[in-house]
């Protein structure tokens, strides 16, 4: 989807356009960081504009960087090296570094796995909060159900071997949504009928 | 958890138990006997200074001593007096600016010029060695070939090609330095994970950008490395090459103080010499903590 792999089949249509390649509206994060330890926090958050527009526009962006750092709660941090950040921390920053270019959408690739339940439990409120405030639409990889229904709106259920979409399940839950929402017998339920739809198709 | 551990007295010198008992019950067991410390040896407690001094003066006494038994000759080992005594001939010389010190100036002039010119073939070569495939599989199986041969051997062909003078030594300096130089180059380029690849390739950057701004900035500790590897075999370098190839450097020098079997001079120059080889190592170090000062493991190393 983020245009880094040609696809199999099919074709991934964003904004009435097809992506072939990387594309700007797209934002991208992974497991990992991956924040340059050569680069302070807010050279690490304008990296993505100093690669398309160059250095001169990458230091007009640091006001909005240092906006979406406080956004973040990293006030304060910005020409910290991120050797000094924790791992919450960091991936914060890449939040960041992701957003700075205002994309479309927002491509989520295990964000948080790295991260111990309780700090994950937060930055899944703080990217809530995060999207709410940016109105961007998200997608998010992950291992975790409950991660999956506390964040999502629709959570699709995939199958492998062929990879597909086994079930489109829609989280009617209100929004905002909070962590006591995970003990409710309706979130219980929905995290259930995943699992069962996963046990079904079989050993990943 | 056992009620023997909280009843019976622990025996000293038997930590684990003395620690299980405190944490059953505390009142039984005195916190002197719970408090223990990691035994460290006293050897490796001697502060850094006082140990290399130890090995200095344990060094210098068996060469004395050596030296005294009559065991070897004289005329093959100086006795550390006599050495020093020429040692400090040989820095009036080089102090005073006389022909000792122009010898060392043409062998330093051959250690940098033959640094210079392996680091910018070696980091050529590796950037093309490391970032493209072509490099990879057409240039790197010759660059082994040639790696494996002893390069030393190439003298004669340098001082045929390029005569007596300072160029041949160059050559040959450079030549070894260059190959350590190439596999960290080229084995910096591969140290990006597979993460920022994909990022830089998110962000849409060039192969160019992503070569400058992430794959050589995250090999720097590797490049460091071949470089600190180079710095030494450019001095050994220049110097095979000044014993093959005569000139007026400080090889020159050794050699003929050892060809009138003036140990002490050969002992002394050697000294002398390891000093431009430190000086050159230390350059590498100091611009490696300049450069790559988040690497924490590099600096703990490049300090010792």
């Amino acid at each position: 989807m983020a245009g880094l792999i040609p696809p199999s089949n099919g074709s991934v249509m964003l904004s009435g356009r097809p992506v072939t390649g990387t594309r700007r509206d797209i934002g991208m994060m992974f497991q990992q960081a991956t924040l340059f330890p050569w680069r302070t926090t807010i050279e690490n958050v304008v990296l993505p504009i100093e690669i398309r527009d160059g250095r001169q526009a990458a230091r007009a962006a640091h006001d909005k960087a240092r906006a979406l750092l406080e956004l973040v709660g990293l006030k304060g941090f910005e020409g910290v090296y991120p050797n000094e950040l924790s791992g919450g921390m960091a991936q914060r920053a890449a939040i960041c570094r992701m957003l700075v270019t205002d994309p479309a959408v927002l491509l989520l690739d295990e964000p948080f796995s790295a991260l111990d339940e309780l700090s994950r439990d937060f930055m899944n409120m703080e990217l809530q909060r995060i999207c709410r405030e940016k109105e961007a639409t998200a997608f998010l990889v992950t291992h975790s159900i409950p991660e999956a229904v506390i964040l999502s709106d629709v959570v699709y259920v995939l199958a492998p071997r062929p990879g597909r979409i086994a079930e489109e399940v829609v989280i009617d839950l209100p929004r905002p949504r909070t962590l006591d929402m995970i003990t409710t017998p309706k979130f219980g339920s929905l995290v259930e009928r995943i699992r069962n739809r996963l046990e079904v198709e079989g050993p990943l | 958890m056992s009620d023997l551990d909280t009843h019976a007295p622990p025996l000293p010198g038997d930590n684990r138990s003395a620690k299980a008992g405190a944490a059953v019950n505390e009142a039984d067991v005195s916190t002197a006997d719970t408090v223990w410390v990691e035994e460290v040896s006293w050897i490796d407690r001697v502060p850094r200074s006082v140990s290399m001094l130890f090995v200095f003066v344990v060094f210098i006494t068996f060469w004395e001593l050596l030296t005294r038994s009559g065991l070897v000759s004289a005329i093959i080992l100086p006795t550390p007096w006599e050495t020093l005594e020429d040692m400090i001939f040989v820095g009036g010389n080089l102090l005073s600016g006389g022909y000792m010190l122009e010898a060392l100036w043409i062998t330093v002039l051959e250690v940098i010029y033959g640094f210079l010119l392996a680091i910018l073939i070696g980091f050529s070569l590796g950037v093309l060695v490391g970032e493209t495939i072509f490099g990879e599989r057409a240039v790197m199986p010759y660059l082994v070939a040639i790696d494996t041969m002893p390069k030393v051997a190439f003298a004669p062909l340098f001082v045929a090609w390029l005569g007596f003078g300072i160029s041949s030594k160059v050559a040959l300096a450079a030549f070894i330095a260059t190959f350590p130089i190439v596999v960290g180059t080229a084995a910096g380029l591969h140290a990006a994970d597979e993460n920022a690849r994909m990022l830089f390739k998110t962000m849409g950057a060039s192969r160019w950008q992503a070569l400058w701004k992430m794959k050589l900035p995250t090999g720097l500790p590797h490049i460091f490395t071949g470089l600190k590897i180079g710095a030494v075999g450019v001095m050994a370098g220049a110097i095979t090459g000044e014993f093959l190839g005569g000139g007026k450097g400080f090889g020159e020098l050794i050699r003929v103080a050892a060809s009138q079997l003036n140990t002490p001079r050969v002992f002394s120059l050697i000294l002398y010499l390891s000093l431009v080889g430190l000086a050159l190592f230390a350059l590498v170090v100091w611009a490696e903590r300049r450069l790559v000062f988040w690497h924490k493991a590099s600096l703990t190393r490049a300090g010792g």
